[in-house]
């Protein structure tokens, strides 16, 4: 069953992206501020100051597998066929990050032309102390309407399955990774999200 | 002999310890392939080795614990195996002293195997077959698997390094708090199936510090005369200041146990993730001190399935194979096994399991079906409903190695006879999986009229057995039941052919006692004889239908009689009360058996989640009963025993959402019918939603599917609700319970203000929480409960309910 609905899934998934790669990074360590590219971005975080410390450029991106494949796991769930309904939901997520790697790989191309070969992880909105507010900035800044990408008034994404992150490009590696608030001794998955 | 095995005898040997960890020390970034570093950073490899032998081990490992094909594609170097695995032995080599063994880890896939997860069997076998002959090929002196948590995925491990390659094995499993694996073997169980697989040396690695190590360690070492490994971790592993993750215990804080593994048995000693060179030196300075402790266990006929070991002895209560589960004779059954439906095959399962079966036989003989196929889809039926361990019915040897691999734990296999074609087909198979095998006392010449013939017979069977290095433990002996009806002398040669083989041969014996009264009436009265007979002779296991009360009767009473019973302590748990009840039931039996079965086969559908089938029950079942009776007698105690599984990990969400599906349909067929008997009965009313801001809702539902399944009336709000429309409709309807789903950081306080407001209103709607950042003590906090899956939730739920 699984497999025939990764194969079903494809015909669903309509998978789109977009980045942008700024400048002139000032981070304001005593004020927690970051502002990137001539002020396109500012906002306040420690742990984005942590992850572009030494960085040169930094990427933002957006991407999205559409909303049908959502859609039908709801007209699933409602017509009682919970175990596909569960199935393509973790289809859907499992899509969705394997298309944001995909445009990680992209932009890492473009940073090795740049002669900044080490990438940052992709820090999404949400991790760490970066607010999900910043997400519509983001979005404008990619021109997100030709993505069909909007958020809901708490700064959620719609399509649900859909990414935006900032990554840090530099000469140097930054392996600064964002860090759940929780006790990992007690953790009980088995495989950790922030890895 | 290997080198290894020779200085077990009289060393305790220390193994090294950390790899991963001090890789990481050494600028290994996270989510970078470890193993890759045998090419790239070899430096760092031969340091790392090199401190190690120079602290003091003996024993040092090969950096390839994730360099199996399978693992190294997740980082798209599967095509680098080869190189990988040659790298890392030469770079363990070149560190090593002259005397050092040199181990190739190997660990998990990382896959689950069928039926947990779809790694097949065979795939997972050809994986770990590739790895380990490159390994020896290279040079390595011992096989060290490690970390391995699902039982099926060890025995296709060490299956795969036994056939292929001549290297001894040590195989690491690692428990959780529970001292279960996790996937639910115990190391009791682990014991008896890496036993049964012939491995050398069995240890624990990981996982829960030295601690809880050593009393994995004692349990071992008081079940098994093998060599044990432990490799203890430093502790659970906490981040500091700075985000880092460290492991907490200190060197000298391990070492402290060193003795007492020692003590527990253990044989070798190294350390898993955290363990340091400086923690590998005092082990070295310690042990080096000590001798092993010599373990003497008997070696005892023992067979298992995943979680559960049944030993087979003269001294232990007689044993019940099952025999339901075969078509002979039985044309619903065959006529189900041809359409590939498993719903009697679920039935007799669970009917016998309850019935006090210790070991359930499985055959799905039926002509000009696949046999393969059926008899893997029945094996995986059976041990996802039961844990009692599978004797595979069959003859046929292709059958049977499809069985033999898709069963989990160690089989007994019924059954090779003194034919030459079956000795040669079936005893080499029993070898390379590790099975328990049946030896039936026949031969080219056909049954031996006489109990020295039988005897002759069997001699044969065990002394080919050992031939080919199966242990005496691990054979069985059937010294076959002729009908009395018609062979009336060859009784008594049956009863006397169980004495010689017990006597000469010191086996384990079974029999299949049902046939002595064919043709007979009134069956029963002759078969409990017969079998009172058998166990005086000395009858460990026989093959008999659990269900019938007076064959079960028979075995207790006679249990108690040749001193297998203990202070009659089974015999008085079984019929020490109740008696009254006994007698009213047998005046009802009758009616009550076909009733039970309805309501048993719509239990079991739920259970299996056969939503096609369950509907056409509930309509029939609908004949005799009400529907409230069908809820509660049949699907609700079917979701409950879906959400045990769930709880102990044989169940996980697809099999979840299958037994509600099947509930789902069933309520659809029964909600009108309860609507118009007006008896709305219900265990509360529960008002959900996720709440304002918030617009993730898969966990919600699943919550709400689960809360339906067991008797809650649900009113879903659904997403983004606002918190005044959830509290006024809570007061409106009169709910019990508001559930409530966040997944964000930013919509959870919503929680908060929901709880709070109600205080206000000083009402006792009781609140749940559940979502992806909320926590036990955040809900604590609030004032409201939580719970961390659809399982929990609904437990919660209950109680809250039974509480106000």
């Amino acid at each position: 069953m699984i497999d025939s609905l990764i194969e079903y899934s494809y015909s669903l998934i309509d998978c789109k992206g977009a980045y942008l790669i700024l400048d002139k990074l000032q981070l304001d360590k005593e004020d927690n501020l970051v502002i990137l590219g001539e002020n396109a971005l500012n906002f306040e975080s420690k742990d984005i100051i942590e992850l572009l410390e030494g960085q040169d450029k930094a990427a933002l991106l957006a991407v999205t597998i559409g909303s049908s494949l959502e859609d039908k796991v709801k007209e699933l769930f409602n017509q009682g066929e919970f175990t596909k309904a569960t199935t393509l939901d973790a289809i859907a997520s499992v899509a969705a990050e394997e298309v944001a790697n995909e445009l990680n790989t992209i932009i890492k191309e473009e940073a090795i032309s740049y002669d900044l070969p080490h990438l940052t992880m992709r820090f999404s909105p949400g991790y760490g102390d970066l607010k999900l507010d910043i997400q519509p900035k983001i979005l404008e800044l990619l021109n997100s309407n030709e993505l069909g990408i909007t958020t809901t008034k708490s700064n959620i994404l719609l399509p649900e399955k859909s990414i935006t992150a900032i990554i840090g490009l530099g000469r140097v590696a930054n392996s600064y990774r964002a860090r759940c608030n929780f006790h990992c001794a007690s953790c009980k998955f088995d495989s950790c999200v922030y890895n | 002999m290997s080198s290894l095995l020779k200085r077990l005898k009289n060393e305790v040997l220390v193994l090294d310890g950390a790899m991963g960890t001090e890789l990481h020390k050494k600028g290994l970034e996270v989510g970078e392939c470890p193993e890759k570093l045998n090419l790239t950073h070899p430096e760092i490899l031969t340091e790392i080795h090199r401190s190690y032998v120079e602290a003091g081990s003996d024993i040092i490992q090969t950096n390839t614990f994730g360099a199996s094909r399978i693992k190294l594609d997740e980082y798209g170097l599967g095509e680098e195996v080869e190189v990988i695995n040659r790298k890392a032995v030469e770079l363990a080599k070149a560190a090593a002293n002259s005397d050092t063994i040199i181990a190739a880890s190997m660990g998990p896939t990382g896959k689950l195997l069928e039926p947990l997860g779809d790694l097949s069997f065979q795939k997972a076998y050809e994986i770990f077959a590739e790895q380990a002959q490159i390994l020896e090929d290279a040079g390595v002196d011992v096989i060290s698997i490690e970390t391995m948590t699902d039982l099926q995925e060890v025995r296709a491990a060490v299956i795969a390094v036994k056939e292929n390659t001549s290297l001894p094995i040590i195989c690491h499993l690692t428990y959780e708090e529970s001292l279960k694996t996790m996937t639910g073997t115990d190391p009791v169980t682990a014991v008896t199936v890496l036993e049964g697989l012939g491995v050398e040396v069995i240890g624990a690695n990981c996982s829960m510090g030295p601690e809880g190590l050593l009393k994995i360690i004692e349990t071992l070492g008081k079940n098994t005369s093998t060599y044990l490994s432990v490799e203890p971790n430093a502790g659970l592993p906490i981040l500091d200041e700075n985000n880092n993750t460290i492991f907490p215990m200190k060197a000298s804080e391990m070492a402290s146990y060193l003795k007492k593994f020692v003590d527990a048995g253990a044989n070798i000693i190294g350390g898993c993730c955290g363990s340091t060179p400086e923690y590998i030196r005092l082990v070295a300075e310690q042990v080096k001190k000590l001798k092993p402790k010599s373990k003497n266990h008997q070696a005892e006929t023992k067979l298992a399935s995943r979680s559960k070991t049944v030993v087979i002895a003269d001294n232990l209560p007689t044993r019940i194979i099952g025999e339901r589960i075969n078509p002979t004779g039985r044309k619903e059954l065959s006529a189900e096994l041809k359409e590939g439906k498993m719903n009697i095959v679920s039935q007799e399962a669970t009917a016998q399991a309850k019935a006090g079966a210790d070991i359930l036989d499985v055959n799905v003989g039926v002509p000009k079906i696949d046999q393969v196929i059926t008899i893997k889809q029945a094996i995986t039926t059976v041990q996802n409903l039961v844990n009692l361990p599978i004797c595979i019915d069959t003859t046929d040897a292709e059958v049977l190695e499809a069985a033999l691999q898709t069963v989990v734990g160690k089989p007994l296999i019924n059954s090779v006879n003194g034919e030459e074609e079956s000795l040669n087909s079936v005893l080499p198979l029993a070898k390379k999986y590790g099975a328990c095998v049946l030896g039936l006392t026949l031969d080219e010449d056909g049954i031996p009229k006489t109990a020295e013939g039988r005897l002759q017979v069997a001699r044969k069977i065990v002394e080919r057995a050992l031939e080919l290095g199966i242990k005496r433990e691990n054979i069985l002996i059937d010294a076959l039941t002729l009908t009395a009806s018609a062979q009336q002398e060859g009784v008594q040669e049956t009863i006397k052919a169980i004495r010689l083989i017990k006597e000469e041969l010191g086996v384990a014996t079974v029999l299949g006692v049902s046939n002595i009264s064919f043709g007979l009436p009134d069956r029963k009265k002759v078969n409990t004889a017969f079998l009172a007979m058998a166990i005086q002779a000395g009858l460990n296991a026989p093959i008999l239908d659990p269900t019938i009360e007076e064959m079960k009767a028979t075995l207790m009473a006679s249990d108690i009689l040749v001193n297998r019973d203990v202070s009659s302590q089974r015999y008085l748990k079984a019929y020490g009360q109740n008696k009254e009840a006994e007698e009213k039931k047998d005046t009802k039996q009758e009616e009550k058996e076909v009733e039970l079965n309805i309501l048993t086969q719509i239990q079991q559908q739920v259970l299996t989640g056969d939503k096609d089938n369950i509907s056409d029950n509930i309509k029939k079942a609908l004949d005799d009963h009400s529907a409230l009776e069908i809820i509660n007698r049949a699907l609700i105690p079917g979701i409950q025993e879906v959400g045990d599984k769930y709880d102990e990990g044989i169940y996980f969400l697809p099999q979840l959402m299958l037994g509600a599906e099947a509930m789902q349909n069933s309520f659809a067929i029964l909600k009108p019918i309860l609507e118009k008997e007006g008896s709305k009965e219900n265990q509360g009313r529960i008002i959900m939603a996720t709440v304002k801001g918030d617009v993730h809702d898969i966990g919600k539902n699943i919550v709400k599917i689960m809360l339906q399944n067991n008797g809650f009336e649900v009113i879903d709000l659904g997403k983004d609700i606002a918190n005044e429309t959830i509290i006024s409709t809570a007061l409106a309807k009169k709910a019990d319970i508001i559930c409530l789903s966040a997944l964000m950081t930013t919509t959870m306080p919503r929680m908060e203000e929901i709880t709070a407001k109600l205080k206000e209103s000083n009402s006792n709607i009781k609140v749940m929480v559940g979502g992806a950042v909320v926590t036990e003590d955040y809900a604590d906090s609030i004032g409201a409960y939580y719970s961390d899956n659809a399982v929990e939730a609904v437990k919660t739920a209950k109680k809250l309910v039974s509480n106000s």
